[in-house]
């Protein structure tokens, strides 16, 4: 939203990832039978200190593509570019000693990404021993994140079990977790997706202030174009392991270009009584088996404008006026 | 268009080693033919309870069940549990619980799946069985041939379709839908609310609609519950409670949703749900409204607005 009042500003990236691939290999004995094309052909960047959200259904890729950055699954090819260095290109010793300091990840689940086995000072203190914060200052660090999050007094929740406490405030204590190395990047994967509404919009206005406080970028993967629409300013929408539109997050959703988009965005309801009088415009069919992906345009056996030159010939994502790509002949 | 349903003062306790859980209290509400109630608020309020207990699927711990749940003329808060299969389960009134599409067993056909509750229940001949299960699942939207395969091989959207299915072929009053598609994904989501307009057009049935998603329950309601804490706090139709809500919970909880199509702030409600083993004194939603007042210490009464408006909230005076 502010990148398109300023369309001047000096964009400098933070990660920019580049036709990345992530094919996991389906093994029948002991041979490989083929690949299921999770991530297929991605490039995108984000900006240092803005919130980039990823929106697709499930299954379009878009969890693969964040394990693929925290380096959780193998890349196929393809670079990922963390502040100038190819991630993929050095050795695990830098990463683990380096880069895995300056990504953060917030899972979906706060209760299975916890171990229901340590007590919340024990989970905020383990990444900061394992990356050799020196012992006198974790203590400081722990008590100022968890103020930070709002779990106040912080001394009430050291020594809490995760089952002690309720969705909310565990997922409070999971993005403690991964601001306490204070890292550049945050993977926020689903972050409140598991939450109630009212307890949805406490936490992601909370996230929204440290990110701007610490001058974090964040990546906010989420199948809910309602929460990006106030919580990112760019948005980039997956469909079938590849990304079909990029875009400043109000202006996609106010104008969705690409079929998908526009299909997706529709269907989705706002609170109003006028909703059951209409029926919902659907895609027909269901999204492709990405071992066997449709040849040409993914969306072609789907999409409402298909052309004959969709069932064929790949659409490249195309720059169009306005920061905005999009993957479609429509806009050739 | 008759009424199908009345609820009135229902009460629901649960027995627990801390004390009761007073998971419903003075429910209240009217259904007619072809009308659809929805249900809303956050997780643990009340709703599955206040579900379950008008259809009788309640756990062993219930302390006390009462009130009055009239179900197409007939009132069935005492019957027993015999009673109450042979005359109401199935025939006037079904449910699909939360996460019914794992609730199918994976190596019994979806055909078997279909006819078990004419067979058993309304000894229906086989041939003619099949024959109505072939009828039902083309018009929940999915092939014949499907008919012959087992739940595995279906995908969530049609597994739900197939409970879907299942729930209507006894050609019930009343559905309930129990979070339906919440475990759906977008696109199949619009599929099947699609599916249950058409439904409700073409049967007449009434749904009673639960969700926590208020965005979602409007693409069904006529009328809305709105509950906290186990009370039912604004009860009101859809033009009303979307629009206008009038219960400073209902009012907190729209103002969370966000919106895609306007750009109205969104605002959350400080504060958690109360435990209800031991609920705050009064109103149940004191500790977190911002209208509270020395009055609200006292129980607030169901106040009559409109024909068929009311909310639970001393703001709205004493009439």
């Amino acid at each position: 939203m502010e990148r398109s009042e300023t369309p001047q500003e000096e964009r400098e990236e933070l990660l920019v990832v580049k036709d990345l691939r992530v094919w996991h290999p389906v093994r029948r004995l002991f041979t490989t039978v083929g690949y299921i094309r999770a991530v297929d052909g991605v490039s995108f960047s984000v900006p240092r200190g803005k919130i980039v959200a990823i929106v697709g259904e499930s299954g379009c890729g878009k969890t693969t593509l964040a394990r693929a950055i925290m380096g959780l699954v193998p890349v196929t090819s393809g670079s990922i570019i963390f502040e100038g260095k190819d991630v993929t290109k050095l050795p695990r010793t830098v990463v683990r000693r380096w880069y895995t300091r300056q990504v953060g990840l917030v899972q979906q689940d706060p209760y299975a990404a916890m171990p229901p086995f340590m007590n919340i000072k024990t989970i905020l203190e383990e990444p900061m021993k394992i990356h050799k914060v020196p012992k006198e200052e974790r203590m400081k660090r722990i008590i100022n994140m968890l103020t930070e999050v709002g779990l106040t007094p912080p001394e009430d929740f050291l020594y809490k079990y995760p089952h002690m406490l309720s969705g909310g405030q565990l997922q409070r204590v999971a993005i403690a977790r991964a601001l306490v190395l204070y890292p550049k990047l945050v993977l926020a994967d689903e972050p409140v997706s598991m939450l109630d509404a009212s307890v949805r919009i406490e936490i992601l206005s909370m996230f929204k202030e440290l990110q701007e406080k610490y001058k974090m970028s964040v990546l906010y993967i989420t199948h809910d174009f309602a929460t990006a629409k106030y919580f990112s300013s760019e948005i980039m929408v997956m469909y079938a392991g590849q990304i079909v539109e990029i875009g400043d997050t109000r202006d996609v959703i106010r104008a969705p270009k690409h079929p998908y988009t526009e299909a997706l965005i529709s269907v989705l309801p706002d609170p109003d009584p006028q909703n059951r009088f209409t029926l919902k415009k659907t895609l027909p069919g269901e999204p492709p088996n990405l071992m066997r992906p449709p040849p040409g345009c993914r969306l072609s056996p789907r999409c409402p404008y298909v052309m004959e030159r969709c069932k064929t010939q790949e659409p490249p994502l195309l720059e169009l006026p306005g920061n905005r790509k999009v993957k479609c002949w429509l806009y050739a | 268009m008759s009424e199908v349903l009345r609820v009135e003062r229902l009460k629901l306790y649960y027995r627990t080693m801390s004390g009761p859980v007073k998971a419903v209290e003075d429910a209240y509400f009217t259904l007619r033919e072809k009308e659809t109630i929805a249900l809303i608020g956050e997780s643990g309020c009340g709703k599955t309870s206040l579900a379950r207990a008008i259809i009788r699927f309640l756990p062993r711990n219930v302390q006390e069940l009462s009130g009055s749940v009239v179900i197409d003329g007939v009132e069935t808060i005492n019957m027993s549990d015999a009673e109450f299969n042979e005359k109401i389960r199935w025939k006037k009134i079904t449910y699909v619980t939360q996460a019914a599409i794992s609730s199918l067993n994976p190596v019994i056909k979806v055909v078997d799946h279909l006819i078990e509750p004419l067979v058993i229940n309304f000894k229906v001949p086989k041939s003619e069985a099949v024959e109505r299960a072939r009828e039902m699942i083309k018009s929940v939207g999915i092939p014949e041939d499907f008919l012959w395969r087992y739940p595995f091989e279906l995908s969530g959207g049609m597994r739900q379709r197939v409970v879907i299915a299942l729930s209507l072929i006894t050609n019930p009053k009343i559905v309930i839908l129990d979070e339906p598609t919440s475990a759906l994904d977008v696109m199949t989501q619009a599929n099947i609310l699609n599916m249950l307009k058409e439904i409700r057009s073409k049967r007449g049935v009434s749904y009673i609609f639960i969700t926590h998603d208020i965005a979602v329950s409007s693409e069904l309601a006529d009328k809305v519950a709105v509950m906290y804490a186990g009370w039912i706090v604004e009860l009101g139709p859809a033009e009303k409670v979307y629009v206008d809500p009038l219960h400073p919970y209902s009012k907190g909880l729209l103002g969370s949703v966000p919106r895609l199509r306007s750009d109205r702030e969104v605002t959350f409600i400080p504060g958690t749900p109360p435990s209800l083993i031991n609920p705050p004194k009064g109103c149940r939603f004191r500790p977190r409204c911002k209208y509270a007042t020395p009055k609200c210490e006292e129980v607030p009464p169901i106040i009559k607005l409109g024909s068929e408006e009311y909310v639970r909230c001393w703001l709205y005076g004493e009439k």
